[in-house]
């Protein structure tokens, strides 16, 4: 079944399509929604209401995009809205996210590891401490692998700071791990 | 040098591509289909309200016409003629109680269920 069948099928009333469609977009909303919430029962709150809003906005999907994209920017607007809310959301500006990579890199870490899974667990528990726009970016980009145009279209950044996003985030990481990387491949 | 930077970008993709192992609880479909016809009734009810809107607006607008025909045809009859004010008051009454009865206590009775 294509997107616009599903689609057809959800507006024609069948509940059962409407089911099917949340559970092959879960995943991609709880990554995007998880990423910029840490509180699992949280995420799983504001999931259900992305599904909601689907549904409700469901009519309004012309097909521009393709579904697992619309559905994406449903997810990233409402994380975004739920953050600003709760007054938690760390908006950044290209200017200051150099700010903040001079901030994150500042942080040095005294144990020692010494297996390549032990320091990929380590670095996404890093991924985690940058702020939520470039968690998103990194989740959509690599984990969802979208394009850059699909990462602007989900969430309305323009492609070069998808691209300085992913770079920052990328060496904010590198700078995060500079102990290891002494360790390991000095 | 340029073997160090080969081995962070390696390792850089595979954890990023890596899936994070979160998870959503087992009824989380099941949450979203209930979640959906909570929102859906609550849009139902309100349009039944609609309904009984109109049909209160058409017996008030009966009690205005029947009280210009008194005032202006009938003036003997005028004690029959009711006060706009009583009957706007009633109208409001009793949409109130509807609206309180078959939307609200509906809303909260299945948020109360689920």
């Amino acid at each position: 079944m294509n997107d616009a069948d599903l689609i057809q099928s959800i507006l024609n009333g069948n509940m059962s399509a409407f089911s099917y469609l949340v559970s092959i977009h879960q995943k991609l909303v709880l990554h995007i929604v998880r990423r910029m919430v840490t509180n699992d029962e949280v995420a799983s709150d504001i999931c259900q209401d992305v599904f909601v809003k689907v549904y409700q906005k469901l009519g309004e999907f012309r097909g521009h995009a393709k579904l697992s994209t619309w559905i994406a920017q449903i997810a990233y607007h409402h994380g975004i809205n739920y953050l600003r809310k709760k007054k938690q959301l760390m908006e950044i500006s290209v200017d200051e996210s150099i700010a903040v990579e001079r901030q994150v890199s500042a942080v040095h870490y005294e144990e020692p590891v010494t297996m390549d899974e032990d320091v990929r667990r380590l670095l996404l528990q890093k991924v985690e401490e940058l702020p939520q726009q470039y968690r998103v970016v990194l989740t959509l980009f690599y984990l969802e692998e979208f394009s850059y145009k699909e990462i602007e279209e989900v969430t309305g950044m323009p492609e070069g700071t998808v691209k300085s996003y992913l770079s920052r985030a990328k060496s904010m990481l590198r700078e995060k791990l500079t102990f290891v990387k002494q360790e390991m491949w000095g | 040098m340029m073997k160090e930077k080969h081995n962070f970008d390696d390792l850089f993709e595979s954890a990023m591509r890596q899936e994070p192992g979160y998870q959503l609880p087992d009824y989380f479909i099941k949450g979203v289909n209930e979640r959906l016809a909570r929102k859906l009734a609550f849009r139902v009810h309100l349009k039944m309200m609609g309904g009984y809107v109109i049909i209160l607006a058409s017996i008030l607008g009966l009690m205005l016409a029947g009280n210009y025909i008194i005032a202006h045809y009938l003036p003997k009859y005028s004690d029959y003629s009711v006060s706009l004010n009583v009957a706007g008051g009633l109208a409001f009454l009793v949409l109130f109680i509807l609206f309180m009865d078959r939307v609200v206590l509906s809303y909260l009775a299945s948020r109360y269920q689920h």
